[in-house]
């Protein structure tokens, strides 16, 4: 037996479901998203290995970015290169805050992304990258924001993308049928039929 | 992502996410805030390393 569900749904009760159809174009465009960055970080791997690996990015930037141990300033290594290479440390500065503004970012977000799926999908492969990404976050809670910088970087460069975006993906799959199933015990309630 | 202002909206929106009260269109905006800060810090990436000295 079919329904017309427009003709059956109470006027107060149709922005809801109008609404769902724009959730569900929103979710079209978070699968794509979420394609992307499995592209994007994958590129990112193949760029740290091409480049020289995590040991050069982390001896490069330690001695160009920072004082050694970890804090966000540069400090150059001689104090005649501190005064002939004025400029050039600024601009390292300027290039250092945005690049680490970037990672703060990045964590923030990726760690966020990751909890939630987490939280609707239970995935156990996420539960076991969530920690590293955790002492990361509190890292840079702390003010170790050159740290965190090789830090994050080390993490991309070594997880498996697939599985990592597999699993946001198998987050977002969880919420979109968590939500149907509502959807769908809201019209049982307004027409008495169980939807097939 | 030049401000600390935007630093601060992604921290908010990332909460949101986190604590599963984020609606799609701003689980959206996380994600597409991630892709363009990724491509970015390829670019950072690739300045660290080309440095030499």
């Amino acid at each position: 037996m079919q329904f017309n569900f427009e003709k059956h749904i109470p006027e107060e009760e149709k922005p809801e479901l109008e609404e769902e159809k724009t959730q569900e174009q929103f979710d079209a465009e978070i699968l794509k998203e979420a394609d992307k960055l499995g592209v994007s970080l994958a590129e990112l791997q193949k760029d740290i290995e091409s480049y020289g690996g995590v040991e050069k990015f982390k001896e490069n930037f330690e001695k160009n970015y920072t004082d050694g141990g970890g804090s966000t300033y540069l400090q150059m290594n001689r104090a005649g290169e501190r005064v002939s290479h004025m400029k050039s440390e600024e601009r390292n500065r300027k290039s250092e805050a945005k690049g680490l503004a970037v990672i703060g970012g990045i964590l923030t977000a990726i760690t966020a992304v990751m909890v939630s799926s987490i939280n609707q999908g239970g995935n156990i492969e996420l539960e076991n990258l969530r920690h590293p990404l955790e002492i990361l976050q509190q890292e840079w809670n702390d003010g170790f924001m050159g740290k965190v910088g090789v830090g994050i970087v080390t993490f991309f460069a070594t997880t498996g993308v697939g599985g990592f975006i597999g699993a946001i993906k198998q987050g977002i799959e969880a919420r979109r049928t968590k939500r149907k199933r509502k959807t769908e015990e809201l019209k049982f309630k307004m027409t008495g039929t169980e939807v097939k | 992502m030049d401000t600390e202002m935007k630093l601060e909206e992604v921290k908010a929106l990332a909460e949101k996410v986190k604590s599963g009260t984020a609606t799609a269109q701003e689980e959206l905006a996380l994600l597409q805030f991630l892709n363009k800060g990724v491509e970015e810090m390829r670019v950072f990436i690739k300045e660290v390393m080309s440095k030499s000295e």
